[in-house]
């Protein structure tokens, strides 16, 4: 959460560009790897990250903080985008459609098979429901609480707790990684918060 | 390397800077949809009902030739003038109807007394009366005429 982030919020409600650049600073990184991991290209990625905070900029007037991050509320921006993205598009992303070079770059200090790893990862991610996708991002690539996680995505904690579970399971499973060590994990991370 | 340590490991990806500075710029440069609160509504309002009480009251002007204020003092259209020239429409027309009346009644009256000769200079009188009736006759010229 950004520092003095209410008093940010409030002039960008009231209009003013710079403290909506402030918030755009902080949590375009985060949004834009959101909706990377979730669409095929660094393109879309791109052109749904703008249209993001063009909607936020458009819709802050109406913003009413009720104590999450005001990153939550970017986030249900987000995976409405996404939404409406592929509604639009009505075709699913298949391992084939991937684009491999949109992310080759950022690993490039890596080996080969490290690179290859990844790729395989991220392509499984896309392949999961959007439940699944939105938990595994917010929790484990973004860090964020199952508290703030239960927020942006609009269930109960419980709930988002059970929705990592079987996440991670079925994301194993499909990466070929045994159940045991799964499970053992998952307890761990729950038992942390 | 593990599931999880490689989603961790996708906190990596960020944005081209160059794309951000772009969108960041475009976003910032979009005008944001107006709020309009009952006070605005009501100020505006305000607003355009001045803008019209001004445009009409220099219209008022233009028209009046810029004669200041007195747009309806016109000599033309002095109250005490129209009064008078009324007045004295109304007397005309009531002597006129004076007038035709009594010489009426007196050529009858004659008509009744006078000879068959003189009745056909009488007949003539009337007709000549009765024709010019937009001729302003007094009682005088009546019985002047008679006399003849």
């Amino acid at each position: 959460m950004l520092d003095g982030e209410e008093k940010i919020v409030a002039l960008a409600i009231g209009g003013d560009p710079k403290a909506f650049g402030t918030l755009y600073d902080h949590y375009q990184p985060q949004i834009y790897r959101f909706l990377f991991l979730k669409v095929a290209g660094r393109e879309e990625a791109e052109d749904l990250t703008h249209q993001v905070f063009l909607n936020a900029w458009l819709g802050i007037p109406r913003y009413k903080h009720r104590g999450y991050p005001f990153s939550s509320w970017l986030y249900q921006i987000a995976r409405n985008q996404v939404v409406d993205h592929y509604r639009a598009r009505r075709e699913t992303v298949s391992l084939e459609e991937t684009d491999p070079e949109a992310f080759a770059d950022k690993f490039s200090e890596g080996d080969l098979d490290k690179n290859l790893e990844v790729e395989r990862v991220m392509a499984v991610i896309r392949d999961l429901k959007q439940e699944y996708q939105d938990v595994l991002i917010l929790r484990f690539v973004e860090d964020l609480s199952v508290k703030e996680v239960a927020s942006t995505m609009d269930k109960s904690e419980g709930a988002i707790k059970l929705l990592q579970h079987r996440a991670l399971r079925v994301l194993r499973e499909k990466l070929g990684e045994s159940h045991l060590e799964s499970s053992e994990e998952t307890d761990d991370i729950d038992n942390n918060e | 390397m593990n599931s999880l340590e490689i989603l961790k490991k996708l906190k990596e990806i960020a944005p081209e800077r160059y794309y951000a500075e772009r969108s960041r710029a475009q976003i910032l440069a979009t005008e944001q949809p107006r709020r309009l609160s009952p006070w605005k509504i009501f100020a505006e309002s305000m607003e355009a009902g001045s803008a019209m009480v001004l445009a009409g009251a220099l219209l008022i002007l233009i028209l009046g030739g810029f004669s200041g204020i007195n747009v309806l003092n016109i000599a033309s259209l002095n109250p005490t003038s129209l009064k008078a020239e009324a007045d004295a429409i109304d007397m005309q027309i009531q002597l006129t109807d004076l007038s035709y009346q009594n010489f009426t009644r007196v050529v009858a009256s004659k008509k009744e007394s006078v000879s068959p000769l003189s009745a056909f200079s009488l007949m003539a009188l009337e007709d000549n009366a009765t024709t010019t009736t937009s001729t302003v006759v007094g009682i005088d010229d009546a019985l002047r005429a008679l006399s003849e």
